[in-house]
């Protein structure tokens, strides 16, 4: 229907169902909007009937306005099962959504699990921890190729290698080194002393 | 509640068309600033020649709303262009000029453009003004996405305090089209190809 041309909200097959009953919804609103003028208008006549005295023409308006009264009420109630209907479907729509979003939301749940499979995890851990040893077998293996000279060469160049690191530290230790070195034996017990040494002094004025 | 006027209504000379050009440019001017307002006080989408509401003849009015036929019931016994209270009223060629005026202006369009005794839609807001307000209500009341029908947007319930309630079919058309060309509704067709729907975006 030429609706291809602009990029504006699709129309599904269920948009053009609901649209149907949106405008049979509507000409219900409207036959009951003309019905209700009727019905004004009855009562308007069986009004005017009554004060000319006229109760054959009031009661035919009465029944003609009963008449309709009870159509109107038929009417709406169809259109009240239609506005139920449409609503009914236009939740579906979301509910439908919904679970569609749900699906969406599960399937990536269960890929993410496949990628990360028990068996998957043990394996890598087992790769790794194999990997290690094979590291530790490797420097095994060249200690045991290397002589004893050798080795020794190794331990001292690695001696080398700290003393250096440790030089490069040193001009932020110095600072301490010259300091003092810091006392670290417990304080002389004086106080402990004194009051022994009053109390052997007290003592003294008593005999004389 | 009616219309209130404003003095310059009740000032004769005011109804007879100017000589002097800048005299005539402001009148015209205040002419169609009141046509504007008491279009969009009263709600007239199509005014005819004689200043009087056309929306009768193309629309047929809403029985159950009772002060919307007060309105229409006083706009269509008195024509804007007459005054009774100082007995004035203007001429015909003055209003086609004023109605030219207005339609340079773009405040509004010919009817029919081939024939102009349909009278003028009035356009107190743009036709992109339109367009931006019904996106607007139709975004913050949640309806992007759900099809309406035209009669929805123009008589449904919740539309009812909006300022577009009762917006002439045909203008409403034009509205949804601006909004078509922008990507922001999907115009529906019913079985004879007639629009009876539309469907907005969610953008």
């Amino acid at each position: 229907m030429g609706n291809t041309a602009s990029s504006g909200p699709k129309i599904t097959p269920q948009d053009k169902a609901i649209l149907q009953l949106k405008l049979q919804r509507d000409k219900l609103h409207k036959v009951s909007v003309k019905i209700q003028t009727v019905i004004d208008r009855e009562t308007e006549i069986a009004k005017q009937c009554v004060k000319q005295n006229n109760r054959r023409k009031a009661l035919l308006a009465l029944r003609k306005k009963k008449y309709q009264q009870n159509l109107l009420s038929t009417v709406e109630k169809q259109a009240e099962t239609l506005e139920e209907l449409i609503n009914t479907i236009e939740f579906k729509l979301i509910e439908k959504d919904f679970v569609y979003g749900l699906e969406q939301g599960n399937q990536v749940l269960k890929q993410l699990n496949k990628e990360m499979s028990i068996e998957k995890v043990d394996k890598i851990l087992d790769d790794s921890e194999e990997g290690i040893r094979y590291q530790e077998e490797l420097s095994n293996r060249l200690g045991e190729l290397m002589s004893k000279s050798l080795e020794d060469e190794v331990d001292l160049e690695l001696e080398e290698l700290e003393k250096q690191e440790r030089a490069k530290e040193a001009p932020q230790k110095d600072v301490a080194a010259q300091l003092p070195e810091v006392v670290n034996k417990p304080l002389p017990d004086i106080k402990m002393e004194q009051p022994e040494e009053r109390e052997e002094e007290q003592p003294a004025p008593l005999p004389a | 509640m009616s219309f209130k006027f404003p003095s310059i209504y009740d000032f004769p000379p005011f109804f007879t068309k100017q000589v002097h050009s800048q005299t005539l440019e402001t009148q015209k001017s205040h002419w169609i600033q009141l046509i504007l307002d008491y279009c969009r006080f009263n709600k007239i989408w199509i005014l005819s020649l004689n200043g009087e509401s056309g929306d009768s003849t193309l629309d047929h009015v809403d029985p159950e709303d009772e002060d919307d036929d007060d309105d229409y019931a006083e706009v269509t016994k008195q024509s804007l262009f007459t005054n009774n209270k100082i007995d004035r009223s203007l001429k015909s060629d003055f209003i086609m000029e004023i109605y030219n005026e207005m339609i340079s202006k773009e405040k509004a369009e010919w009817v029919n453009p081939k024939n102009h005794k349909h009278g003028i839609i009035v356009y107190w807001h743009t036709l992109e003004e339109w367009a931006n307000i019904i996106f607007e209500w139709i975004d913050i009341t949640g309806q992007s996405n759900t099809v309406l029908t035209l009669y929805e947007l123009r008589k449904g319930d919740l539309a009812k305090t909006q300022e577009f309630y009762g917006m002439n079919p045909t203008v409403l058309i034009k509205v949804l089209n601006v909004l078509v060309k922008t990507d922001r509704a999907q115009i529906m067709k019913d079985d004879n190809g007639k629009i009876a729907g539309v469907k907005f975006s969610d953008k």
